[in-house]
């Protein structure tokens, strides 16, 4: 009996550390496998959004025409797919000046090929001689937009880039680029022709085609010298509109004087590198007589002619640099 | 009667290392698997939590000025999962926005308005928005 119990008892040790060390290994292959399981499941996840990135960039929707056909109220759109994997446009937006309107719709452009689609605005009625932007958002993400009327490049009046690109910077010379506002004009409209004998603030859309952030120094100016038929004499007088805070409004109580410690326009460069696109455009302000000072300037009561220079000092890759861009031509009104 | 007595020692003994045995690696088994499952239960909702970040993808179709104090964003879900915006920032400020959140499906789009922030015309505004799962996308609007 002894001798039996003797037996017996040798295989329990035995039989308890197998059933511990199986447990224990139990245990660890399941870990291991979740953990795999979840590795994979983030790497299946993370390989689609590759995928999904990549499809993104590829894709490559131009609209290359738009015209109007007001019997029918409809846009004729010319859409061309120029990427690489096919497109599927999904919502179009159509913007007036005063309303923004979104259709869905269902447009599959296969790469390399042309589209002509009709698209019939339910809200509005169209104006062949009106202004329109017109949206089109692939499923993917990807938004291209048109103005209406189209302007082409190259032909027209006109040709070439609307803008002049110096150093790091690039001034817009399009017609809503430019603009004003005065003691009687509070919101800023296009400034090619603006008022005599008022004090004025112009306002300039430049935009950063650098590599690295820009910021502007109170010596920047707006410079307007006059011109006449025959151009001599005391006629060639100059004009000094400098540098003013970015929250300046119109004069002669909004003006605010520029402080490049405390408030400075900085005007920073693309988020990707890219040049041709340039960061995002900052609306510059001129308006002060003198440097870092309120008092707006303003063109003599009888009028007259301008070439407008722009001064622009400013401070790049931690060096003060300045550059003076022949800009544009203005006149006051009435002349 | 002595040998029976030896016996009575060795299955003593060998009751006592079996319950010691028992009583140290049951505890110590429990406490691991807890711990191991408690491990993979966190560690499950991160990765669960990662993967639906990887898969939210968004876009802002169209800011609209409509007048001071109304600032429209629309935006458009193109991920894979639905998104929930939480917030959205003017020039790098968290604004007041009506609805606050707004849950948005698959393929979906929707609008929130900012009710807190004037604007000028003419001026470019940096509009951010984002999600309830860290997402966030910045893009820049004239007014």
């Amino acid at each position: 009996m002894l001798k039996n119990s003797k037996k017996y008892n040798k295989g329990i040790s035995s039989v308890i550390g197998t059933v511990i060390f199986v447990s224990i290994l139990l245990l660890i292959v399941t870990l291991v496998g979740w953990m795999i399981n979840e590795f994979n499941t983030y790497n299946t996840a993370s390989q689609k959004r590759s995928e999904f990135d990549w499809e993104k960039e590829s894709e490559e929707i131009v609209i290359t025409k738009i015209e109007i056909d007001d019997e029918i109220n409809s846009f004729f759109l010319t859409i061309r797919n120029k990427g690489g994997v096919s497109a599927q446009i999904d919502t179009i937006w159509l913007l007036t000046s005063s309303m923004h309107y979104s259709y869905s719709t269902y447009i599959m452009l296969n790469p390399g090929s042309v589209v002509l689609y009709t698209f019939t605005p339910t809200d509005v009625t169209l104006d062949p001689t009106g202004n329109y932007s017109v949206k089109v958002v692939t499923t993917r993400g990807n938004i291209v937009s048109v103005h209406y009327p189209m302007i082409i490049p190259g032909e027209g009046v006109g040709s070439g880039e609307p803008s002049i690109n110096v150093g790091p910077l690039r001034l817009e010379i399009v017609y809503e680029q430019l603009k004003y506002t005065s003691e009687t004009q509070h919101s800023p409209i296009p400034g090619w022709k603006v008022p005599p004998g008022e004090r004025l603030i112009f306002w300039v859309k430049i935009t950063n085609t650098g590599n690295d952030v820009l910021k502007l120094l109170r010596q920047s100016l707006f410079y307007a010298i006059e011109y006449q038929s025959g151009m001599s004499g005391s006629a060639q007088k100059a004009w000094s509109f400098f540098i003013v805070d970015p929250d300046s409004t119109y004069p002669p109580g909004g003006v605010i004087a520029y402080n490049e410690i405390v408030n400075p326009y900085y005007l920073y460069p693309n988020p990707d590198g890219d040049w041709v696109a340039g960061g995002p455009p900052v609306t510059v302000k001129f308006s002060s007589q003198y440097m870092g000072q309120t008092g707006a300037n303003q063109f003599p009561a009888q009028g007259g002619y301008y070439l407008i220079s722009i001064g622009l000092y400013f401070e790049y890759q931690g060096d003060e640099m300045g550059i003076n861009i022949p800009f544009v031509a203005i006149r006051t009104i009435g002349l | 009667m002595l040998s029976c007595r030896r016996g009575i020692s060795h299955i003593i003994s060998v009751v006592l290392v079996t319950v010691m045995t028992l009583s140290l690696a049951v505890p110590v088994l429990m406490w691991s698997t807890n711990l191991i499952s408690g491990y993979q239960s966190s560690y499950g909702n991160i990765f669960s939590r990662n993967i639906d970040k990887l898969q939210e993808s968004f876009i802002v179709e169209d800011v609209w000025f409509v007048a001071q104090n109304n600032i429209t964003v629309y935006v458009k879900n193109v991920g894979e999962v639905t998104i929930k915006v939480v917030n959205v920032y003017v020039d790098n400020t968290p604004r007041t926005t009506s609805p606050t959140t707004k849950i948005i499906n698959i393929n979906g789009h929707d609008k929130l308005c900012v009710t807190d922030k004037s604007w000028i015309s003419g001026e470019t505004y940096v509009i951010t928005i984002v999600t309830e799962r860290g997402n966030s996308l910045s893009s820049y609007w004239e007014a």
